[in-house]
């Protein structure tokens, strides 16, 4: 692996190329002189002993950091940050592990000062180490910030998480007492009207599907909606954006990226945006957008994280984000201008930018879910819904136009899974409560089968054996 | 092909490789850069069934299999394969199927059975350490590890994330995935795959864990 330029923060390896100075010189000599015995024994037996070349030349220390963030906090409670980390020269057997120790630096955001607490081990078999904060609140809005430093002594290695450290610190959000809602045993099974609908096929009317055969399968891994209706869907198979003008009636852009994990999303002005989630063979994801004339796509450029999951419209341009830092990333503006590395990073928030300056937390648990208004905000919020089911992973969170808030989150009661919709008030009055079928016959768009159009309507995407639908549900 | 045809094939595919191989040793003085494309495997890699592409490990932990996968990361993917090298370039990209085994990168299984030092002979407990640039796909499919084949076992479907921990995987009758991070929420896991020919070896946030197609599996005895 190569060192990367640019920033990773919370679940992404990083590594220290100068650390292999730092580590033992004697070890390396005596890897030298045993790779030249090799390459000389390559006269012989010439296929290892051109492996044992290159495997020596991909050499590389390695630390990487992950952190699962809790974004919310009780005020007055406690909460416990953790850090794992995996790292070793992964062609020395006995150092493929280390002994991670550091601190965690917290402060109340607006404070100058930060409080460093000792990391102890939590599980050492899989090098986590954390501690607990108990967090002391006047009351909401408040959040508090967070970074932490991590080192392995054995091979003198540090590392900040986030990257920057004290300059982009994570964030947890204090709330005071959520309103909260316990949903129903069971909700109705809502109707849906299909608004498009492709059979899986190459040609003009189809979609593409690509079964797996020991990879995964390929398929439409995004769409959107833009404000005059019409649906974009990202035929990753085919590698082109679908465009449907009516029915019967498909325009399509080519596709500059091979990667087939690609998420879309249309900005305010009309704008499409292509972002590589996966990388397609090589170590960054890019960005792209549409010219004017909806020919071609332009590349805008790489975003600063290595994994992102979601590409999505906000107030002046279009946001990725990585999970599970939970951190959305502003990556270019209405104009299509890529937003420099540096400052993606810089203008990251925990909550996710939307049209009214709200910036909306979401967070969801096996037992519940809860959504809030983010510390930068005059009116501070928070609603806790409890289901008696499962929840499985959140799908959507929108502020939409009237205000409300709509959630999609799968859940799980026992072998019958469904996804249950909701429209809820900022005050915690639960307006509209539904289910829909999953239609994930195949992997596709893990984590962006919903989307809201500008005007609130709400489409989903769905995949059965014999073809790919998007449906409106009227809720 | 399937996996057996595959294996069967591999004996005289390393007759050629070796061939091929002593071939270039000829050549390495007049081309020195290796080419792209079909016969990846046969420039750069330790021969498939070679004594010397692995070696006997009396433990592997989870931590040494995270590592481990990591190196994958970024590089190819091939259909049957098992080998790359560690310079985040996914070398033949997109070759058609047919070269199986010619191209950089390992499947999805043999992804899997590489980074959690399986033997060789199928069913057999214990651990080999397989050198990344050493060519092996091992015996299991990902059919076979979501049935718990050999010294691996089933967790279950749809499991909660206090049934799972990192370096455990998530099988489909078609695909296999190793978990690089757990998430504690969503369903989604940092996921570390043999993606495909498009994407090659990457990690992504994945929902396996809520997917009715997958089946939560992990390989038993782990030194601790």
């Amino acid at each position: 692996m190569k060192h990367r330029l640019h920033g990773e923060s919370a679940d992404v390896m990083r590594k220290s190329r100068q650390a292999a100075a730092a580590h033992s010189g004697t070890r390396r000599q005596r890897r030298t002189v045993l790779v030249a015995a090799i390459v000389g024994a390559g006269l012989a037996v010439p296929a290892a002993g051109v492996a044992a070349r290159l495997f020596e030349s991909g050499d590389s220390f390695e630390l990487g950091l992950h952190h699962n963030p809790p974004i919310f906090a009780d005020a007055g409670g406690h909460v416990t940050l953790e850090v794992g980390g995996v790292c070793g020269i992964h062609s020395i057997l006995e150092s493929l592990e280390c002994n991670l120790e550091g601190t965690v630096a917290h402060r109340y955001r607006g404070e100058e000062v930060w409080t460093h607490s000792e990391l102890e081990p939590t599980n050492t078999h899989e090098n986590l180490i954390g501690t607990m904060l108990h967090l002391e609140a006047n009351g909401p809005p408040e959040a508090i910030e967070y970074y932490f430093e991590v080192s392995d002594p054995s091979s003198g290695v540090m590392e900040l998480l986030p990257l920057g450290g004290e300059a982009t610190p994570a964030t947890l959000t204090v709330v005071a007492e959520p309103t909260e809602i316990t949903l129903a045993d069971e909700a109705p099974l809502f109707p849906y009207v299909p608004r498009f609908v492709a059979p899986w096929g190459n040609g003009p009317l189809e979609v593409g599907f690509v079964p797996g055969n020991e990879s995964t399968s390929t398929a439409p891994s995004s769409f959107d909606i833009d404000a005059h209706g019409r649906l974009l869907v990202y035929d990753a198979a085919n590698q082109r954006l679908v465009i449907s003008r009516g029915e019967q009636e498909l325009a399509f852009i080519h596709s500059p990226t091979q990667a087939s994990l690609v998420d879309v999303a249309v900005a305010g002005n009309g704008m499409i945006f292509l972002l590589e989630l996966s990388p397609g063979g090589d170590s960054t994801l890019d960005l792209y957008r549409s010219a004017d004339d909806l020919s071609e796509f332009i590349h805008v450029g790489p975003i600063s994280e290595s994994i992102a999951d979601q590409l999505r419209r906000a107030r002046d341009g279009v946001v990725a984000h990585q999970y599970p830092s939970d951190r959305w990333w502003p990556v270019a503006t209405d104009a299509g201008t890529a937003i420099e590395l540096g400052e993606q990073m810089e203008l990251s928030t925990t909550g996710r930018p939307s049209g009214d300056d709200t910036e909306l937390l979401f967070k969801v648990t096996e037992d519940f879910f809860q959504v809030g208004a983010g510390v930068d905000t005059s009116e501070a919020w928070s609603v806790k819904v409890a289901t008696p089911h499962r929840f499985g992973e959140g799908q959507l969170a929108e502020v939409l136009p009237t205000g409300d808030v709509g959630v999609v989150v799968r859940q799980i009661d026992g072998d019958h899974i469904v996804f249950r919709i909701l429209r809820i008030t900022r005050t915690g009055d639960l307006l509209f409560d539904g289910t829909v079928p999953t239609g994930d016959w195949t992997d596709a768009a893990p984590v962006s089968r919903f989307r809201v159009s500008p005007s609130g309507s709400l489409y989903q995407l769905q995949t059965t054996e014999d073809a790919f639908q998007i449906v409106e549900v009227d809720w | 092909m399937d996996r057996a045809s595959a294996s069967q094939s591999s004996a005289a595919r390393q007759s050629l490789i070796v061939g091929i191989a002593a071939f270039s040793v000829v050549l390495a003085l007049a081309v020195p850069a290796f080419g792209h494309g079909a016969g990846w495997v046969e420039a750069n890699c330790i021969a498939r069934g070679s004594s010397t592409n692995h070696y006997n490990m009396s433990s592997w932990k989870r931590a040494n299999a995270k590592s481990y996968a990591y190196t994958g990361r970024y590089e190819g993917y091939t259909w049957a394969g098992g080998c790359w090298d560690n310079d985040d370039v996914h070398e033949s990209k997109n070759e058609p199927q047919e070269t199986v085994n010619h191209g950089e990168g390992p499947d999805c299984s043999g992804f899997t059975f590489k980074a959690w030092a399986m033997k060789i002979t199928y069913g057999a407990t214990g651990f080999s350490h397989w050198l990344t640039l050493g060519d092996e796909h091992g015996p299991y499919t990902a059919a076979n590890f979501k049935a718990g084949a050999g010294p691996t076992s089933v967790i279950g479907s749809q499991p909660s994330y206090s049934q799972t921990t990192y370096m455990d995987a998530f099988a489909s009758s078609t695909h296999i995935g190793m978990i690089y991070a757990e998430g504690t929420s969503n369903n989604q896991d940092q996921i570390i795959e043999a993606k495909g020919e498009a994407d090659g070896t990457v990690i992504a946030t994945r929902t396996y864990r809520g997917s009715s197609s997958y089946t939560a599996v992990k390989r038993d005895s782990w030194t601790p």
